[in-house]
């Protein structure tokens, strides 16, 4: 559904929202001196994440974001999170202050300010804090707390993602990984999720650490593609099971070559099941089911070609069929050229 | 990994603005200018995925957009993402948005921008997609909702 304008509210409420930065002094002087109630600060932190935005510089401001961190006060926490996240800032005296109270959150053990810490060091993603934190994260992410919520795990499986990518000499494989692997098996498909995306980066530079790791995703993708619509049933998408899942699960095998027989046998099983559900009449008229399902069906074509090249002519059955199945009705969004080149 | 998610209505102003990678905040206004020029020109039954103009990060990146009536969303992501998996999570973003602020629109962006930006989080964590499921994301921010209500009660 498209938005629409909402009624009955003026146009004229928006000038007024953006105020001359001669007001907005004199607000900050409000905002340092008052002890003002949560609702204000909150009030104020937004305006000036209203004027960035618009595109004015910032710069003041930040030392009051930093300190809402140290509230206990979990929507100051929040809004305080968000304006560093969105300011970043290279002042050391404050990178110093934010990493304390980031590494207070983060040994909390409340998954929520854990979330909020975690969430904030993903996005910032410096040097700085690679070199804080790189060291902790995987600790965070397998460790054995029985109450380390799902969330946590996803959260800190993309944030050492995330510093990986910026500093990857920051991080030292270690007896995590194997546990890390493990998380391929866990019951939240968001936790597999984020498990798959960090090991298909990490595989990229250190396949043999996580090698164990293609049966796990053999058997995991296989589970979601013959599974009915209704066994995953928030994961669903527009009828297609699991779609960024199986994406990323596909990718991950990419990383590596053909597996041995026991194993390709169920890969093979699979790859077959795609290829027939997207000769099906489609489920569903919208564009986002056939997208969905292209999504899938372009990757798995994509992991065919790259066993073929590893093998040779064993594979070349499943290209043509593949390349068949492609060709049926391309929705508007995907452009042939790009499509031609896929099958490349 | 996703570079930016950039949302602006058809005029060009900027309603919501996340860079997940650090670039000074002149370039980051150039980058939506450049952008929105990119994008104000296609046809709505054009391909969505366009390469990136040369600020942000080269041939390496695509945007990839979808226009919904006044705004449109873009997001520059780089080779390692599905662009038809990145096209459908921009429709799972809208489409809480849409849940969280009941009829979305436009004006719901400005005036809740710290509300965008939190449903955002739920979805994008530094570049990489963190959640898809809709019902798991509206479900992390009514209990961020009931949080904050019951902070409000207890200390006033």
């Amino acid at each position: 559904r498209p938005p629409q304008r909402s009624r009955g509210t003026p146009k004229q409420a928006k000038p007024q929202r953006i105020n001359s930065r001669a007001q907005n002094a004199t607000q900050l002087k409000e905002f340092c001196d008052k002890a003002l109630d949560g609702y204000s600060k909150k009030k104020y932190v937004c305006k000036l994440l209203f004027i960035f935005l618009l595109g004015h510089d910032i710069d003041f401001g930040h030392m009051e974001a930093v300190n809402l961190l140290s509230s206990n006060r979990y929507t100051e926490k929040q809004i305080g999170y968000l304006f560093i996240s969105v300011l970043v800032n290279s002042n050391s005296e404050l990178i110093r202050l934010i990493n304390n109270a980031i590494k207070n959150d983060l040994a909390s053990r409340n998954p929520t300010f854990m979330g909020l810490a975690l969430h904030c060091i993903a996005s910032v993603g410096s040097r700085e804090m690679a070199e804080a934190f790189a060291g902790e994260i995987p600790k965070v992410l397998v460790a054995g707390y029985v109450d380390t919520m799902d969330s946590v795990k996803q959260s800190a499986a993309l944030c050492l993602l995330r510093l990986y990518r910026t500093s990857p000499d920051l991080v030292p494989m270690g007896d995590w990984t194997s546990r890390v692997v493990h998380l391929l098996n866990d019951q939240h498909l968001g936790v597999v999720t984020a498990a798959t995306s960090l090991i298909t980066t990490l595989a990229q530079k250190n396949p043999e650490e996580f090698k164990t790791s293609v049966s796990l995703a053999v058997s995991r993708l296989s589970r979601i593609v013959t599974s009915a619509s209704t066994d995953l049933q928030d994961y669903t998408y527009y009828f297609v099971p699991a779609p960024w899942l199986s994406v990323k699960l596909l990718r991950l095998l990419q990383c590596y070559p053909p597996p041995d027989p026991a194993v390709r046998g169920r890969l093979t099983e699979c790859l077959e099941t795609i290829l027939n559900k997207a000769q099906e009449p489609p489920k569903s008229k919208k564009v986002q089911h056939s997208n969905a399902k292209n999504a899938v069906l372009f990757e798995a074509i994509s992991l065919i070609i790259h066993h073929d090249r590893c093998v040779g002519c064993l594979w070349r059955g499943f290209v043509s069929r593949g390349a068949g199945a492609a060709g049926l009705r391309l929705s508007p969004t995907l452009g042939r050229s790009a499509l031609l080149s896929w099958l490349g | 990994m996703i570079q930016a998610i950039l949302v602006f209505n058809n005029h060009g102003k900027p309603r919501l603005v996340r860079f997940y990678q650090r670039f000074p905040e002149e370039i980051q206004q150039q980058i939506v200018r450049e952008t929105f020029h990119l994008v104000l020109k296609r046809d709505d039954n054009i391909c969505n995925f366009l390469e990136g103009g040369s600020l942000i990060g080269g041939s390496d990146y695509k945007l990839i957009y979808r226009h919904y009536a006044t705004l449109y969303f873009v997001f520059c992501v780089d080779s390692s993402e599905s662009e038809l998996g990145i096209l459908d999570l921009i429709q799972v973003f809208v489409e809480t948005l849409d849940k969280c602020f009941e009829n979305v629109c436009e004006l719901d962006l400005i005036f809740h921008m710290d509300k965008v930006h939190y449903i955002l989080q739920e979805v994008v964590m530094g570049g990489m997609v963190l959640e898809t499921n809709m019902n798991e994301i509206v479900a992390q921010i009514e209990a961020q909702n009931r949080l904050e209500k019951s902070e409000d009660q207890v200390l006033g």
